[in-house]
């Protein structure tokens, strides 16, 4: 089935928030979604597995921690849309010459969204890479080698710098319309999105809304 | 035109020291009053569609004698097409609602992108119909369904099958012969994003593809009274007469759901404000008034007055802001008669004294008289009422909290006195039904389902947000506090929002007991183009759109310039 990338960004998003992550990381989730699923890169099934490794834990959990210069995860695995957003945080340092390195990532493919926000916000190129990875992300769009398979359930480390990587491959430019999905990922991503849906009641109906039942006037 | 550009370039106060404050203008009751101007969506896009001498034509017509089948709108421009599809109903009345949650319709629409071939057209006949449980493809760019009026589509077919004009006191008291019950865009169920076509030139400016879709299924609306009329008597049905048929818009019935559209747009939500209060503030700003627009401004006013004085509704609320805003235009026209427009800066003078002397409705109705007249003084304004709003999405974490703390007690000054603690302040809360997803709103105390309320949060969330960075170390970056507070990210983005576009917040708690949601809903339906508010509760209303409209036949001949109001002689004969 084709799903539009409103449709996406909006069924991520309220998944995100499903699972327990708040309002504004839960938007993030659905702008990142959406990027990815307009750059035609595996998206949802990456969120999926991210939110069921996530479900209804608390972000403290999940929060990136600095060690060594590296950002970790407090239990081993970093969470790779947190790693991803606290780099977004740190775009102007990033661009200046900081380097962005992690310990052991879950779903690496997530952190792309929040690089490409980097490269917008400071019109820097960044290069990323994981063990088998290498993408450059440019105002061009997403610059990676043909057959490059992004994945990976978990990395053992993610670097981002700016420029580091060579352009290779060609450049895959963000589309404007929808992408084929599976309808089960999709009734995945529903299943968290529908705890964010108060239960039907009839006093909801009735008064909630605010209007009659028959209009036939 | 050029009387009035040259003005504008003369010595006087610029128009920017003429902004109406946020303080001023994004108060919920204030935004509550807004009428539509020559901004509004719809107006924009005539004026589009017949400059660049657009053409409309109806190439199907597959209807059969008691209403069912399929027609086809075809709308030319200069560089694409675009078809309305209709599917027409045999709908049991007993099914007929405008809620969201109804599953049939007396007419279903897809605006199409292009010109769909019979395979196309087998394939919407199978989705449109269905609406919501439909799935449809980035060729489709709007979705719609409209109910008839009981009460007055019935009258008109049984008239003109008779060979007589419909009454025209009947025409007036209802103003439409369907309703649409919603009218979907960007994305929705399969169809086009907005993003596909954003750069198209015809549909930069907000919401430009729906109001094409509204604009051409009224013209459907007529076409199928006429056609049961003529099939029920062909000997004797006659159409409708093309004054009256002016009188008829296209009605909506809207609910709460516009409420969150507001509130989760805010960049876009400023530009909307943003254009309307510059336009304002140009018109202050002309040094003098020249004999045409005094003429202008006085025609509009009447024929404003006209519009007011045919506004009935049930609601009391509304009832009594109507007999306000009758008795303000009154005071108006006296004030102009007796030679307010003759002295400089005539339009300030004119504004300030109505700010204050009028009603909140009419001080805003005022607004839009202002601006009538001034065309080419404020229309290219209708092109910046779009924004990317992605590109406004990034927080800036280098901020320091110091500056954050500032930059909320600037602009959120209202919020933060704004005691939490007290029960009517959290009294409602917003959330999505399972139900179709509807947004609803609930009562916190009583009603199940706060713990999964929607973010319409923003006062609480702001004086939240101010009383933490309090206890946070003041030069610290926003990176490092959100590291530990990704609860306050939506938040700390808002703010920022504020900072760049300073009509981006409704400056007052949507929680609160004595909010009116109606308010919320008014304002973004005025930017419409909207007429005829009818509160049916204190969360859903009726309205007016495109009443008073060229119809597509009549675009290319007539006057567009002054369309939304009526015009003083009815020409209406019987």
């Amino acid at each position: 089935m084709t799903y539009s990338l409103n449709e996406i960004e909006t069924m991520s998003a309220k998944a995100a928030r499903g699972a327990g992550l708040p309002w504004g990381m839960a938007e993030e989730a659905g702008k990142a979604a959406r990027w990815l699923a307009a750059h035609r890169q595996p998206a949802l099934d990456a969120l999926a597995g991210l939110l069921d490794l996530i479900d209804r834990r608390s972000y403290g959990d999940l929060a990136p921690v600095r060690e060594n210069q590296r950002w970790v995860g407090r239990e081993g695995l970093l969470c790779a849309m947190t790693a991803g957003i606290t780099l977004c945080d740190r775009a102007e340092a990033l661009a200046a010459g900081e380097r962005f390195a992690t310990g052991r990532i879950a779903f690496p493919v997530l952190s792309l969204p929040f690089i490409a926000s980097a490269q917008r916000a400071t019109g820097i190129a960044f290069g990323v890479k994981w063990p088998g990875v290498a993408i450059c992300i440019d105002a061009a769009g997403l610059h990676i080698s043909p057959g490059t398979d992004v994945r990976a359930v978990a990395a053992d480390e993610l670097v981002c710098e700016a420029r580091s990587v060579e352009l290779n491959g060609d450049v895959i430019r963000g589309e404007t319309n929808g992408t084929e999905l599976d309808p089960a990922l999709w009734a995945r991503l529903g299943d968290f999105a529908q705890r964010t849906y108060v239960p039907a009641s009839d006093r909801s109906r009735q008064q909630g809304a605010g209007a009659g039942l028959d209009d036939n006037d | 035109m050029i009387e009035a550009m040259r003005m504008a370039n003369e010595p006087q106060v610029p128009p920017h020291a003429l902004l109406r404050p946020p303080s001023t203008v994004m108060r919920l009751a204030r935004l509550g009053a807004f009428h539509q101007t020559r901004l509004s969506f719809m107006r924009a896009l005539l004026r589009r569609l017949k400059s660049e001498h657009w053409e409309f034509e109806r190439p199907r017509w597959d209807i059969s004698s008691d209403g069912v089948g399929t027609a086809v709108y075809r709308a030319r421009g200069p560089e694409r097409s675009y078809s309305l599809v209709c599917f027409a109903h045999d709908l049991d009345p007993a099914l007929r609602t405008d809620r969201v949650i109804a599953e049939a319709w007396d007419a279903t629409f897809a605006l199409y992108d292009g010109t769909p071939n019979v395979g196309e057209l087998a394939r919407l006949k199978a989705n449109v119909p269905l609406q919501e449980a439909g799935r449809f493809r980035a060729s489709e760019l709007i979705l719609s369904r409209a109910n008839r009026s009981v009460r007055l589509f019935e009258h008109v077919a049984a008239s003109l099958a008779a060979g007589r004009q419909p009454d025209p006191e009947k025409l007036r008291s209802v103003g439409y012969l369907m309703r649409t019950t919603a009218v979907y865009g960007n994305g929705k169920f399969g169809i086009a994003d907005r993003d596909r076509t954003a750069d198209r030139p015809e549909f930069a400016g907000p919401f430009q593809a729906e109001m094409l879709t509204v604009w051409l299924i009224r013209a459907f609306t007529v076409d199928i009274a006429e056609h049961l009329a003529a099939a029920r008597a062909p000997t004797t049905a006659v159409r409708l007469d093309p004054a009256m048929r002016r009188t008829l818009g296209v009605g909506n019935a809207t609910g709460l759901g516009l409420g969150p559209f507001i509130a989760n747009h805010p960049a876009l939500f400023d530009r909307w404000i943003s254009a309307r209060e510059t336009a304002l503030a140009r018109v202050r700003a002309l040094e003098a008034a020249t004999p045409k627009t005094i003429a202008a401004f006085r025609d509009t006013l009447s024929r404003a007055r006209a519009l007011v004085a045919s506004w009935r509704v049930d609601d009391a609320r509304q009832t009594a802001r109507i007999k306000e805003l009758d008795a303000d235009l009154k005071a108006l026209s006296i004030r102009v008669e007796d030679g307010a427009l003759d002295r400089s800066a005539p339009w300030d003078a004119l504004y300030d004294w109505g700010e204050d002397t009028l009603s909140l409705e009419g001080q805003e109705m005022l607004v839009g008289l202002l601006i009538e007249p001034h065309g080419a003084l404020v229309d290219d304004l209708a092109d910046a009422m779009a924004i990317d709003e992605a590109a406004q999405f990034r927080i800036d974490a280098t901020q320091s909290v110091a500056a954050l703390i500032e930059t909320i007690q600037d602009i959120f000054g209202w919020a933060l006195t704004i005691d939490f603690e007290a029960p009517a302040t959290q009294a409602r809360f917003w959330y999505v039904s399972e139900e179709k997803l509807e947004p609803r709103l609930g009562e916190r105390m009583t009603e199940p389902g706060s713990a999964l309320e929607q973010p319409l949060t923003t006062a609480r969330d702001v004086a939240e947000l101010h009383a933490v960075l309090k206890d946070q170390d003041p030069v610290a970056t926003l990176a490092e506090f959100l590291l530990g507070h990704p609860e306050y990210r939506r938040t700390v983005r808002r703010v920022q929002i504020a900072m760049r576009h300073p009509y981006s917040e409704i400056h007052d708690n949507l929680l609160a007991a004595d909010m009116v949601p109606l308010d919320l809903l008014r304002c973004k339906l005025s930017f419409f183009g909207a007429t005829r508010f009818d509160p049916k509760s204190d969360r859903w209303l009726r309205i007016n759109m495109y009443q008073y409209a060229p119809f597509p036949d009549e675009l290319a001949t007539d006057e567009i310039e002054d369309w939304a109001f009526p015009p003083l002689r009815q020409p209406v004969t019987v």
